[in-house]
């Protein structure tokens, strides 16, 4: 019985381990990079005005992320550079999505000038 | 198995495994950031704008969501849920984005559409508009050919109106020729008129007759009858043939005869011998044709002496017949 107990209680533990165990290794390089990447290709897209939310979280866990390798904490670090590489890339799409849709309003006011110009009756 | 520092470990790691199985055992079946990514996810997937455009975005989306929901499932610490259900969310969230962009896009190449559409539109306009100002030229241009027609049968109007003019003028003339022929055959009959009425003055002069107060009177003389007789002596008949010519010449004119005597004898015989003498020169007048009606005779005996009884040549001339011609001319 006390056996029993022990194995119970030695299989929980390894199950609780296993699951709790902090990923043992490397720096998440390719996470980090594609994270840069992301918050590169945000910042080129304008994000910093049009997607400022998004870009300054993409960017806090950058850094987080970077203080993390330090620490050696690589779990932590390549869930904060997937947060981040995520933050970046909607911060692009958002920056993208609102230039985009300027753009199309500009066309359409610009229509509208032309077909009132155009539409004046000539002489 | 049984040494202390087992027992210690055993001791130390059942709380551990307690709230291991706590874990397990009432694990959430939802957890609050994993339901917001799902929904996300399902609107982005539902988006067929972001599914073409961004797929790789979404299938990394759905991936992370099944590792959350794999995560949540299998009891794992609801860090690593809270992280996959993040990335799911960002990733939706994306994709949601790249939907915009699409539509956006869309917006843009629709109004690139439109701005072509209305170019065309204002070319085709002004097309029409040259045309139609074509069109006006030529209507005016015949217009102005109408109004040189319509000129040209003036000045013919006018011409032809200018003959008739011409015309008119010519038949005035003609009527004025009349007229003067007119006055002229007045004139004509006025002098014929005047030489009838001269004849009329040369007869009455011939005749020897008289203006009075009575009209227009003839004696004739004591001489002309035999003494208390009332036949006329042919003396008279030149006389009276040229009065009954005057009275041919004359229709309109009457014959008044009138006998006086002198105041020698009574009256009875002067008043018939005068009488007597006056019929006799109405039948001579009516011997010569003279009508009767025309001619009245009355007696008169001494009245109305034209000179003195008391001497033999007057007397001479109150024994007379006088004619008064009555009538006007």
């Amino acid at each position: 019985m006390n056996a029993a107990r022990a194995a119970v209680v030695a299989v929980s533990g390894a199950l609780f381990l296993s699951a709790c165990a902090t990923y043992i290794g490397s720096a998440p390089v390719a996470e980090l990079t594609t994270a840069r990447g992301a918050i590169t290709q945000a910042e080129a897209a304008g994000a910093g005005q049009l997607a400022p939310v998004e870009l300054l979280a993409a960017r806090g866990k950058m850094v987080q992320a970077d203080a993390a390798v330090r620490a050696e904490q690589f779990e932590q670090a390549r869930r904060l550079a997937e947060q981040a590489a995520a933050d970046g890339a909607l911060a692009e799409r958002k920056a993208r999505a609102a230039r985009a849709r300027m753009a199309a309003a500009e066309l359409e006011r610009a229509n509208a000038t032309l077909k009132q110009e155009i539409g004046r009756p000539a002489k | 198995m049984t040494s202390p520092r087992i027992g210690r470990l055993r001791l130390a790691l059942a709380p551990v495994a307690a709230v291991f199985l706590v874990a397990c055992a009432s694990a959430p079946v939802t957890n609050p950031k994993l339901d917001d990514a799902r929904a996300l996810y399902g609107q982005a997937a539902a988006d067929a704008d972001a599914a073409r455009s961004a797929p790789l975005e979404l299938r990394s989306a759905q991936e992370a969501l099944t590792r959350a929901e794999t995560a949540l499932k299998a009891g794992e610490d609801s860090a690593t849920v809270d992280h996959y259900a993040y990335l799911a969310r960002q990733r939706s969230a994306t994709a949601l984005q790249a939907g915009e962009i699409a539509r956006a896009e869309q917006a843009v190449a629709a109004s690139a559409g439109e701005r072509e559409r209305i170019l065309m539109e204002a070319r085709t306009r002004e097309a029409d508009q040259a045309r139609s100002q074509a069109e006006r030229d030529r209507a005016e241009s015949e217009r102005a050919r109408m109004q040189a027609e319509k000129d040209r049968a003036e000045s013919e109007r006018a011409r032809m109106q200018a003959q008739t003019a011409s015309a008119d003028a010519e038949q005035a003339r003609k009527a004025a020729e009349a007229q003067l022929a007119a006055a002229q055959a007045a004139q004509a009959d006025a002098q014929a008129a005047k030489a009838k009425a001269d004849k009329l003055q040369n007869q009455l002069a011939e005749l020897e007759a008289k203006q009075t107060d009575r009209g227009m009177v003839l004696t004739l003389g004591d001489l002309l009858f035999d003494s208390g007789r009332a036949e006329l002596k042919a003396g008279a008949f030149r006389t009276l043939d040229r009065l009954t010519a005057f009275m041919r010449d004359n229709p309109e004119r009457t014959l008044a005869v009138e006998g006086y005597t002198d105041s020698v004898g009574s009256d009875a015989l002067n008043l018939a011998l005068s009488q007597r003498r006056a019929d006799a020169v109405r039948a001579a007048l009516l011997e010569r044709g003279v009508d009767g009606a025309r001619v009245t005779t009355s007696g008169l005996g001494k009245a109305s002496p034209v000179a003195s009884n008391d001497t033999a040549e007057g007397r001479q001339r109150n024994r007379r017949v006088e004619i008064v011609i009555s009538g006007t001319s």
